[in-house]
């Protein structure tokens, strides 16, 4: 906590607080990183399920490289967005909720991944998609769907 | 009818009581439009890339086949976008940002027309190895960075009223 609170005090939080343009920088990069992250792994999640089978699965592990770089451009805009209240934001449950969804989406993502890289060769001639894997598709579309969420009721809590 | 006038007729109408009504519901529509835009650019990106040329051996096919789930994401976030400005017109009629992003998004739309009337016509005489034409170039590299304006701009209404 005590760390948490140097952490508020130092001269970026209060750049990213008090500057013109700290913030809303911040905010509008976090929004760009979700919308390519998030838009390229709904599109993943759809082809697992069936749609756009005019995809094929090395495009599918090529556009994963923008998801990472999605995921870091909102790692680190998310910490720059963190650091200003982190000791306030610890105890927000639509924060906790955020933290964990993101770390499933991205377990599942990292499962997934590896599972296009070394099994979809023979999806083509057996039955298509593995039953687990259309399950983890849905179970993906709907963690992301939390996430952006939760994401959004930080801005809310303490307000209902 | 002036500006103002609209702006006071809206705010008095009855979906406008009922968008404003329930405290769930602005965050709810929030989320269902930070979802659509998701949407809408992840199809964007890979409709947008492969116009321009970048192949990554996607089949010029995708172009089309994709097409649906944009206008999915559009169409959740015309719904949702139409509800918060009939729920707070006031603070949209003034806001700079969201000025800005209806521009923006105006010339979006001007730019999917010019695609629709030129470039999807030369498309059908493009074979899988076609080097796009300069203007498939410049409409599909205009289509990202007009939509992503659009994200930015909307994102930007909190600060820019």
């Amino acid at each position: 906590m005590a760390l948490l609170q140097w952490l508020e005090g130092t001269r970026f939080s209060d750049w990213v607080l008090t500057s013109m343009i700290g913030f809303p920088l911040m905010l509008s990069l976090h929004a760009v990183g979700m919308a390519i992250s998030v838009g390229l792994l709904i599109a993943l999640n759809l082809r697992l399920l069936g749609l756009f089978r005019v995809i094929s699965w090395s495009f599918m592990l090529r556009t994963l490289e923008l998801v990472w770089l999605g995921l870091c451009v909102n790692f680190l805009s998310g910490v720059a967005l963190f650091l200003p209240r982190g000791a306030e934001y610890v105890r927000d449950p639509a924060f906790i909720t955020k933290i964990f969804l993101i770390c499933i989406g991205v377990s599942i993502t990292c499962y997934l991944r590896k599972m296009l890289a070394c099994q979809s060769e023979s999806w083509h001639v057996n039955r298509g998609v593995p039953p687990q894997l259309r399950f983890c598709a849905v179970v993906s579309i709907l963690v992301w769907f939390g996430t952006i969420m939760s994401g959004r009721l930080i801005a809310y809590v303490g307000s209902f | 009818m002036d500006l103002n006038t609209a702006v006071n007729w809206i705010s008095e109408t009855a979906l406008s009581g009922w968008v404003t009504g329930s405290p769930w519901l602005w965050p709810g529509l929030e989320t269902l439009h930070f979802f659509g835009l998701s949407v809408l650019i992840g199809g964007l990106v890979i409709m947008d890339l492969r116009v321009m040329g970048y192949k990554f051996g996607l089949p010029l096919d995708v172009v089309y086949r994709i097409m649906p789930l944009i206008f999915v994401g559009f169409a959740i976030n015309a719904c949702t976008g139409f509800l918060f400005v009939m729920g707070d017109p006031h603070r949209y009629a003034v806001n700079y940002a969201f000025k800005v992003k209806m521009v923006l998004l105006l010339c979006a739309g001007l730019n999917a027309l010019w695609f629709s009337w030129k470039i999807s016509p030369q498309m059908k005489n493009w074979t899988e190895d076609t080097e796009g034409s300069c203007s498939a170039k410049f409409v599909g590299a205009a289509s990202l960075i007009l939509w992503f304006g659009v994200g930015i701009h909307g994102r930007l209404i909190t600060f820019f009223g």
